[in-house]
């Protein structure tokens, strides 16, 4: 990136991402009643920060919102606003429209000379409500000194500014600050030339002016340190109350009453024009707060995980070799292997932390999504979000927005009932969308629990009947029926319309789950509500798995899914008429799986009973068993795309190297699922594959 | 980056400052004007284009006018427009620049 400006636009648009989440997380605290200081402050920092980041880029349009916005939350913020109802409307609709200004902005896009007026006009309206339209608002930002005199509200203060090249090189601007500390109230402005270089000395990017500014306001200290927000820490600053203002008529006014008995005094006031009334307030010197956060490129979090990655393995094949030396004979070496082995390990939990986002950033998106849709679909509904915090793999929390938006807006189109259907069921006529996070067993777990009608399984039977999804007379049960929903082209709604209906979603949803190594599972009661839960791993990287052999090759199992591992005796075995086999397993048969079959591989152990059958958890909770020749170990993998690096190979989710630097693929349990439930007869009644080569046999050949 | 039109005439050097003077082009003006002193020839410096100039390119500008102060070198700034005496005047600076204003 040569362009410095650039580079602070990325920046830039990187905090308005993290200010507006922050936006409407205090909004919606907000309309929730939480009416705390504190709240209402963050909000206006959030609108603040963004208006004063965008003027320095000259995004005026998003400029000349964010002050009205700006304005309307000073007002609350100052009390001349209560909080109501109908105020947060706008607002959120504000937050709305500014979260598009940036958009547009980030995206270089332009926007229609009307977008967001009525907004505008709404928020103008309030704002004229509190008796001072938003034109003279402005105006009148700067007091009128002989009113302030008179009143004896104003204030002087001396602030010394001297900026460091970090200043400029962060892409502010000395000037924008100036501007906007005189719309405080009647500044004076002292610059400070003496640092200035010769110009063959100078660098052009450092800081060499410094202002000492006077500063006659009403309005008080934090007032001024907001201007100077984003600088604090690229510049010496030092702000003094130097008390209360008076001009030289009200001096002496007050002079002669009397007024000035307990006046300390204040050396460096200006006699002619200022008595302080108080001692003065030592400046805030020495406040600026560390920051404990960096930013840094994805790629270059990437690029260290990937080389952990690489570490991982070379130590597994360290280990592999070492596993064979004495340890009486070489026990430094067998300990440092060992060593070696944990500190990695460490090392890698500690670089995924690092890619690790708290859910938040997708979370924040829904609120708005429920908004838009209960307005346009005439409904009333409450989001309530829980586990925000709860962390995951960026790449996660990337493609899970997706799916999750989709959801939300079937709970909401399709789930909720409209108020007067709630309220003759005896319900609220707000409904309550409950989106939770939480980590278990390794894994993030994501639910979406809706107190609206539920699945009717009646018309989802019917409807999956007449769309030929399930034969007329297929026996389903409640959990079947319920998953028909995540069936291709499968719809219940009435009409098309821009929300739901088209019968594309559920089971796209259910696709970009699984191809992020998660499960999808629902459970609904009719008249109460339906819970779609949402399992998915912690990280694309790394995954605990099962080395199995299967003939002469070894393929993982991810460890998670694995229940047991079992020899089974004849008797627990029983064939099926289309030829499959099944296995007594805790009181109920589970489908016996034979991997060799679907991945052809030759000389593998066919029958269950000479080799093992490793129990696995697939999606909707169904059980399976995958018959292998043995198990080999249990080790941690990095997990390679074979997408990316050789193609998609149905029935496997990626590949790993193991300690022996061979190629092994990892097992995808969901695919492998579907592939024994809807093709297996396929598979097996095909004619002798006598061409057929293993995936990993082929990818293996390929390579060496 | 591009360079600034710079006319070098038997008895003063000329030279017209872009639309936009922000910190991506300070480090160019300053090497432009180093150019420009060797001449040790009167200075114009046409600001008629320029539509925003932030602190950087002021204090080049500053140091500018001290370096002709110092040689005795006549130095003004041709047509200032608005945006450019606004900038003086929110820094602080018009008491130093304002003064060498030329209209044509």
């Amino acid at each position: 990136m040569s362009d410095p400006m650039e580079q602070f636009k990325v920046i830039f648009f990187e905090e308005c991402s993290d200010l507006l989440i922050s936006l409407e997380e205090g909004l919606m605290q907000l309309q929730a009643g939480d009416c705390d200081e504190e709240v209402v402050h963050s909000v206006f920092r959030a609108v603040h920060s963004i208006k004063g980041g965008a003027g320095a880029f000259g995004f005026d349009r998003l400029v000349s919102f964010a002050h009205i916005q700006e304005t309307l939350l000073d007002d609350i913020r100052s009390g001349a606003l209560e909080v109501e109802q109908a105020y947060m409307t706008v607002l959120l609709q504000a937050f709305d429209i500014l979260s598009e200004l940036v958009g547009a902005a980030q995206r270089d896009e332009e926007v229609a000379d009307d977008f967001g007026g009525d907004v505008a006009k709404a928020m103008k309206a309030i704002l004229d409500q509190t008796g001072v339209p938003l034109a003279e608002k402005n105006a009148t930002k700067k007091p009128d000194i002989e009113t302030d005199t008179a009143e004896k509200n104003a204030r002087l203060f001396r602030i010394l500014f001297k900026p460091y090249a970090e200043l400029f090189q962060r892409a502010n601007e000395p000037i924008l600050l100036i501007r906007e500390l005189g719309t405080l109230g009647d500044l004076t402005v002292a610059l400070d030339v003496s640092d200035v270089p010769d110009i063959e000395e100078m660098e052009a990017e450092h800081a060499y002016f410094s202002w000492d500014f006077s500063l006659i306001t009403e309005y008080d200290e934090a007032a001024i340190r907001e201007v100077f927000e984003f600088v604090e820490d690229d510049c010496d600053l030092q702000i003094t109350d130097h008390g209360v203002y008076l001009s030289p008529e009200a001096f002496v006014e007050d002079a002669q009453a009397g007024l000035f008995e307990d006046i300390e005094d204040e050396p460096d006031a200006s006699p002619d024009v200022l008595k302080p009334r108080k001692a003065v307030k030592p400046a805030k010197s020495g406040e600026a707060v560390v920051s404990q956060s960096i930013r840094v490129e994805l790629d270059k979090v990437d690029t260290l995980v990937n080389m952990v990655g690489e570490l991982v393995i070379t130590q597994a094949m360290l280990r592999e070799q070492g596993g064979e030396l004495l340890v009486e004979q070489y026990p430094n070496l067998v300990q440092g292997i060992e060593d070696l082995s944990r500190h990695i390990r460490d090392l890698q939990d500690c670089v995924m932390a690092i890619r690790a986002q708290p859910v938040k950033s997708v979370f924040s998106r829904m609120p708005r999504l429920v908004r838009e849709l209960t307005a346009s679909l005439g409904k009333k509904a409450r989001l309530v979000m829980s586990g925000e915090d709860t962390e995951v793999d960026k790449t996660v929390t990337e493609r899970i927005g997706d799916p999750l938006m989709h959801m939300i807006r079937n709970s909401v189109d399709h789930g909720l009932e409209m108020p007067d259907v709630r309220a003759k069921a005896g319900k609220s006529e707000e409904g309550v969308i409950n989106l939770s996070a939480f980590h278990r067993g390794g894994r993030i777990f994501i639910e979406i629990a809706d107190d609206g009608a539920g699945i009717n399984k009646k018309i989802v039977l019917e409807k999956a009947i007449a769309n030929g999804l399930v034969s007329p007379d297929a026996n389903l049960s409640d959990e079947e029926i319920n998953n028909l929903i995540f069936m291709p082209g499968f719809s219940t709604a009435e009409s098309v319309t821009n929300v739901s209906g088209r019968g594309v979603g559920m089971d796209v949803v259910r696709k970009n789950i699984q191809s992020l190594g998660g499960r999808i599972s629902i459970r609904s009661e009719e008249g109460k509500g339906s819970k779609f839960t949402m399992s998915l791993p912690l990280t694309l990287a790394v995954m605990d798995g099962m080395v199995v052999d299967i003939g002469p090759e070894k393929y993982i199992l991810p460890l998670v899914n694995i229940i047991q591992t079992l020899r089974p005796g004849k008797e627990d075995v029983n064939s099926l008429p289309d030829g499959r086999n099944v296995m007594m397993f805790r009181g109920e048969y589970i489908l016996l799986v034979p991997l060799y079959d679907l991945y052809h591989i030759d000389n593998a152990i066919e029958n269950p009973c000479e080799g093992l059958v490793v129990v696995v958890e697939g999606d909707g909770g169904v059980l399976m068993g995958f018959i292998v020749d043995d198990l080999v170990n249990q080790q941690q993998v990095v997990i390679k795309s074979l997408e990316a690096n050789y193609a998609l190979v149905e029935g496997v989710s990626g590949a790993t190297i193991l300690g022996n630097g061979r190629v092994s693929l990892i097992v995808d349990i969901s695919t492998i699922q579907d592939m024994s439930a809807n093709q297996l007869r396929k598979f097996q009644s095909a004619s002798p594959e006598t061409n057929k080569i293993s995936p990993q046999a082929q990818i293996s050949s390929e390579i060496h | 980056m591009t360079s600034y039109a710079m006319v070098n005439s038997d008895d003063e050097i000329s030279l017209t400052l872009k639309t936009i003077m922000d910190l991506t082009e300070a480090e160019n003006l300053r090497l432009t004007f180093l150019d420009c002193l060797t001449k040790k020839k009167p200075l114009k410096i046409l600001a008629g284009e320029v539509e925003r100039i932030t602190t950087p390119c002021l204090q080049i500008l500053f140091s500018l006018k001290n370096w002709a102060d110092y040689h005795n070198i006549d130095f003004s700034i041709v047509d200032m427009p608005q945006a450019f005496k606004t900038a003086l005047d929110d820094i602080g600076l018009e008491e130093y620049l304002a003064p060498l204003e030329q209209r044509t």
